[in-house]
């Protein structure tokens, strides 16, 4: 009982830290979504308490580093709300305005409660125990800061140490609050990630699209693709891969809502999530930096202050210090890709060609993605066909630059099957850009001669 | 509508597959691979007992089959286990088993474990914890 009570706390803390930061970014905003507040407080949330976790426990430890987490936790919830509820700031909870959108909106929760129990009724995935979870347990062990002799123990190099912390602390989180490295229960984390997403993605859908229930359409089938339940990277394993998804489609869509004109709240809220992205996964670095050039292009057609540029500053802080840190404890770059030389470049050359078709091939999976690529190129071309405008560039280079960049570094893997490598890694690595190609999807099926909802018009769709 | 229908219609037989559901233990996913690869129940428990039997911060050696997948992940199990006690991983293949075993320093080590590989013939003090799993005392055994 006290366990669960620990958990409960520990959520609702992850959650209080998330809600603050939250409102305080949507300053300037007379209405918010209940939802969308919600999905964004649990990411921020967890990625606040993490990092906060990370920073403090170069002087705390124990007890003293869980309450001034948890101190500052607090004070950032008190903080948003105070100031939301001075603002004037109004919360709105989006009922279903159809049959409709009763129908999808009931089907999304039921698919929530489907995938908790998928979750719960699986272990930790080989990457979610021993690449993850696997750190929470060590600073669990000393006192929820990572042990010295973590980084210097070349027998757990298997463990990924360049691996960043977001999804490990905030497990550690929870273990603080629930008292013990219990591997159970941290599996909520996964789903609720899960629904963060497809909150954002409903979201979405609706502003881009100016129709509720394409929003709604697009994220309960988010939940059909396969990939995301059955394969390893999916949510019921516990990786970082579709956490790491939702914030990019958290940064891509906030992007795409400004297409036309930037909305500061919305921009804050997209810095946010940029800053998320190298804290998840060293591929959010890539993820980090093609979401910073849509930034950059965005604001350079849009004409806006230069100062919004500071808002692409944490998540390159976060970048750079965790890779000082990193180096700090004496580790090297990894051994799993070659250096990027003129020599390698040119010899491994010819693997572009096996790599590309294993990429067409892996997407071509119905066991993994059923129709889910397919749909995409169509709806690709459908868009291009339909209307060339800035969202359609920016919506073709958020998917199609990641893929591009994964791909190409599997030219210059070091494994002996290169192949073997790409084969291995290759379906979590689209997972990172598939929310973010429904978009492509959503905006296919509005009705043609409808025009699109400006940025922000439909703020509490 | 013919695209959505082809999307579900190949996917809904992939979606969401249940596990076993099983009760939310302390070591739900390592007692759960233990329990494939040992064929122990709370296997996670009894490996942190067997180490607790052995001299408090003396490191081990894991000796594992890098050929094959199963072990691997076995001897990556013990090491995570095995924290904060040091580890040296001895991964070996059939062909490389008594040279990497032959030059294997063992000054220091309380113990050494086989995953999936058997001990030396003449190894005394053999602690069998598990299918496929040996613990080899190099002081006392564990009790």
């Amino acid at each position: 009982m006290l366990l669960l009570l620990g958990l409960l706390a520990g959520l609702c803390t992850l959650l209080l830290a998330g809600g603050g930061i939250t409102l305080l970014a949507f300053q300037g905003k007379a209405r918010l979504n209940f939802l969308e507040v919600v999905a964004l407080s649990w990411l921020f949330g967890t990625g606040a308490v993490s990092f906060l976790l990370w920073v403090g426990g170069a002087v705390f430890s124990g007890a003293s580093l869980q309450f001034t987490v948890t101190a500052i936790a607090l004070a950032l919830g008190l903080f948003g709300f105070v100031r939301a509820r001075k603002a004037g700031q109004r919360m709105v909870f989006p009922r279903p305005q159809t049959w409709v959108e009763g129908l999808l909106a009931a089907a999304l929760v039921l698919e929530c409660g489907l995938l908790i129990y998928v979750s719960f009724s699986r272990g930790l995935g080989w990457d979610g125990l021993l690449n993850w979870e696997v750190k929470a347990r060590y600073a669990f062990l000393n006192g929820g800061v990572m042990p010295a002799a973590y980084w210097s123990d070349v027998s757990r190099d298997f463990t990924h140490q360049s691996y960043p912390l977001w999804i490990p602390f905030t497990e550690l989180w929870l273990y603080l609050w629930m008292g013990e490295a219990q591997q159970f229960w941290i599996k909520l984390i996964f789903p609720a990630c899960y629904f963060a997403g497809a909150i954002l993605l409903a979201v979405f859908g609706a502003r881009l699209t100016g129709r509720r229930w394409i929003g709604l359409l697009t994220a309960t089938l988010l939940f059909f693709v396969p990939c995301l339940t059955n394969w390893p990277g999916g949510v019921q394993v516990g990786y970082v891969d579709v956490p790491l998804s939702m914030v990019y489609l958290g940064a891509i869509g906030y992007l795409l809502l400004q297409s036309d004109a930037i909305d500061p709240a919305q921009w804050r809220i997209m810095g946010l999530c940029l800053a998320l992205l190298p804290w998840a996964k060293r591929e959010g670095n890539v993820l980090w930096l093609i979401a910073a050039l849509v930034g950059v292009f965005v604001l350079w057609r849009s004409g806006h202050s230069r100062r919004a540029l500071l808002w692409l500053v944490p998540g390159f802080l976060i970048m750079m210090g965790w890779k000082f840190f990193y180096t700090a404890m004496g580790k090297g770059p990894g051994t799993e890709f070659l250096p990027v030389t003129w020599t390698n470049v040119t010899t491994n050359l010819p693997r572009a060609f096996p790599i590309l078709r294993a990429v067409l091939e892996e997407m071509l999976l119905k066991s993994r993605w059923s129709l889910f690529w397919p749909i995409v190129a169509l709806a690709f071309l459908a868009l291009l066909l339909r209307a060339r405008d800035r969202r359609l560039l920016i919506l073709f280079f958020a998917v199609a630059a990641p893929i591009g960049i994964y791909a190409s570094a599997y030219v210059l893997s070091s494994w002996t099957s290169w192949m073997g490598h790409a084969e291995a890694s290759l379906s979590r690595l689209l997972l990172h850009v598939m929310p973010v190609a429904w978009l492509a999807i959503a905006l296919a099926l509005r009705p043609p001669r409808i025009l699109a909802v400006k940025a922000g018009a439909l703020g509490t769709a | 509508m013919a695209l959505a229908s082809g999307f579900l219609w190949f996917a809904v037989g992939e979606v969401a597959p249940v596990g076993n559901f099983r009760p939310w233990l302390k070591f739900h996913s390592t007692d759960n691979y233990l329990s494939a690869l040992i064929g122990r129940d709370s296997g996670s428990e009894f490996l942190l007992h067997a180490f607790a039997a052995l001299p408090a911060k003396a490191p081990i050696a894991v000796v594992y089959s890098e050929e094959s997948n199963a072990d691997t992940f076995l001897s990556y199990l013990v090491t995570y286990l095995a924290w904060p006690r040091a580890v040296r991983a001895v991964a070996v293949t059939s062909s490389t088993y008594a040279s990497k075993l032959g030059k294997l320093d063992t000054t220091g080590l309380c113990a050494v474990i086989f995953c999936g590989v058997p001990p030396p013939p003449n190894t005394q003090n053999r602690v069998r914890l598990g299918e496929n799993l040996v613990l080899v005392p190099r002081i006392a055994a564990p009790e």
